[in-house]
């Protein structure tokens, strides 16, 4: 007898299983390569444990109708691609505004526009962080492994859920469709908090030392005010110097003074490395190989893996390059991920870029030719 | 222990579910680390596709998730043969159809997967399920027991005796090959 909790299926197999755990009931996409499957499988899943799902016209009404089923108390997701993503910023602004948790997965695949279907590519890090306009904040996380897929698509519905943000969690084509061996842990599931003060005093939009605040959801009791406009503790549009800043600070603030506790990375062999080698998602495991490799022949190579890309892990990168003489920065685009590390290190001119612009991963010999080379000019 | 295998061919010959089966048999019956890739181009049949597997004992094994050289490689195409020989070693087990492959480099086994499945399986589809218990009797990574799991738990009941029979035949041939010290 097999164990039916060990599986093996794809990263997007992996994060359908983990939204399910996560308590996700509601999904609305437009399906699109190399994402499809999370729409095709939670169109099977969903309906089993009575969730809905629904095929948007478009993306724009998808993410809307995520936005609604979330504010009306669902915990509720999207999946998409480069194309599909660029359509959401929108909606995505709106979840941000109002403060509506959310899971957005980009599956990453070369570009731009609409580019090469199936292929990864790594061009998303900034978008995920900036694509919507005016100031915010996002949390966004990038799996390198299917375990890994399933266990941050619980972490960020959980972050979602605790900060009352929208998600971005970032795949590529490579991880989308590869298959590995997934064990379904049970794992902690948090859910957003509810009004403890009656109606009549409680504000929905009012913050506490946590700086998260407490949204009623729709249908629970309470007059929730949902505005897109700039809005003040009780909800209601405000022209207002103060109210604008208090506005902007809440919503900037409650990730960015929570950011340690929700930052997560892996650190190897970094303790006495020379070159720090930074990537993120599948191609960090072509560079973990590769200094594996490196290390047998006396290298004393590391590397540091942003696990949340947003927000950047930027105090344990600057505990982990202290030795390094480069830091090596490897990413499938002309130079995203490079941005965040840059500014993380004061003295960044040891900060070098390895661009790898075939949407096939190099091997970790053609990798660590190409970082010779940032070492040696 | 790591492991890498190639399986190689065209749309339309089950290249792909050969890949699925045996990573679900290490997976699931041996508790491998397995990662496995697919590659195929957007016509269904007809075009080149193939898949990689790396398993290993420990999750280090398979951090690359692309087969560097293959120690078991199955070719069902020569198109790609000739775009996926720099897999390909003098100690690489190499399984081909000589049928439809001519291969120059490996350790080589010809399997005659077509031309079995249409005359002696009465079926042109189960030339992948030959080949499958051609792997098994020749690499050793997997039994013909857990081959035979897998075909029960993934695909459809209704062709599951021709598939088994598919795999003994497959298996039966090889080790017959195996008995003539290879060809």
């Amino acid at each position: 007898m097999s164990d039916s909790r060990l599986i093996f299926v794809h990263g997007n197999g992996a994060i359908v299983e983990g939204a399910i755990q996560a308590g996700c009931r509601f999904y609305a996409g437009y399906p699109i390569t190399p994402s499809s499957e999370i729409a095709e499988e939670m169109s099977k899943r969903l309906p089993q444990v009575g969730g809905i799902y629904v095929q948007g016209e478009d993306e724009l009404a998808s993410i809307n109708m995520i936005v609604g089923a979330s504010m009306a108390g669902a915990k509720a997701m999207t999946a998409t691609s480069g194309p599909g993503f660029s359509l959401m910023q929108e909606g995505l602004g709106l979840a941000v505004a109002t403060e509506t948790p959310l899971v957005i997965v980009n599956m990453m695949r070369a570009g731009p526009s609409t580019g090469i279907a199936s292929k990864a590519w790594q061009g998303d890090i900034m978008q995920s962080r900036f694509g919507s306009h005016s100031d915010y904040e996002i949390i966004s996380v990038y799996p390198w492994s299917v375990q890994e897929a399933f266990d941050l698509t619980i972490e960020s519905f959980n972050l979602a859920e605790k900060y009352m943000t929208p998600v971005v969690l970032l795949g590529d084509a490579i991880l989308a469709r590869m298959r590995e061996r997934l064990y379904i842990k049970q794992e902690e599931i948090i859910d957003r908090k509810r009004p403890s003060e009656p109606e009549g005093k409680y504000m929905p939009y009012k913050r506490d030392q946590s700086l998260v605040p407490v949204i009623a959801s729709f249908g629970e009791g309470f007059h929730v005010l949902k505005d897109s406009l700039t809005h003040n503790e009780n909800g209601y549009y405000y022209e207002n110097p103060e109210v604008q800043a208090k506005y902007v600070r809440g919503i900037t603030e409650k990730i960015k003074k929570n950011a340690a506790a929700i930052e997560k990375y892996e650190s190897v062999f970094t303790e006495d490395a020379e070159v720090v080698i930074v990537a993120a998602g599948p191609m960090a495991r072509v560079a973990h190989s590769m200094i594996i490799d490196a290390r047998k022949r006396g290298k004393k190579w590391g590397m540091f893996r942003p696990v949340t890309i947003w927000p950047f892990p930027e105090e344990q990168l600057k505990k982990s390059v202290q030795k390094a003489i480069y830091v090596i920065v490897v990413e499938m685009s002309t130079g995203k991920l490079v941005y965040p590390v840059k500014w993380s290190i004061n003295d960044n001119d040891r900060v070098k870029l390895v661009s790898w612009l075939s949407y096939e991963a190099p091997t970790p010999d053609e990798l660590e030719h190409l970082c010779e080379k940032e070492v040696n000019g | 222990m790591k492991h890498q295998i190639l399986i190689a061919g065209k749309g339309g010959q089950g290249i792909q579910m050969m890949g699925y089966l045996l990573g679900y048999s290490f997976v699931k019956y041996q508790g491998k680390h397995v990662v496995q890739t697919e590659e195929y181009g957007a016509s269904t049949r007809g075009g080149e596709s193939y898949t990689e597997l790396v398993v290993g004992d420990r999750e280090e094994d398979v951090l690359l998730f692309k087969v560097q050289k293959a120690d078991t490689a199955v070719f069902m195409f020569q198109q790609s043969w000739n775009s996926l020989i720099g897999k390909i070693q003098n100690g690489t087990t190499v399984i081909y159809d000589g049928s439809l492959v001519k291969p120059d480099r490996g350790r080589l086994y010809n399997i005659m997967a077509t031309e079995i499945s249409r005359n002696e399986l009465k079926s042109p589809i189960v030339a992948n399920m030959i080949m499958l218990g051609a792997i098994s009797a020749i690499s050793k990574t997997v039994t013909l027991g857990e081959l035979k799991s897998a075909i029960g738990e993934v695909l459809s009941h209704k062709w599951e005796e021709l598939n088994v029979r598919a795999l003994e035949t497959g298996y039966n041939k090889a080790n017959e090959l195996l008995g003539d010290g290879g060809k």
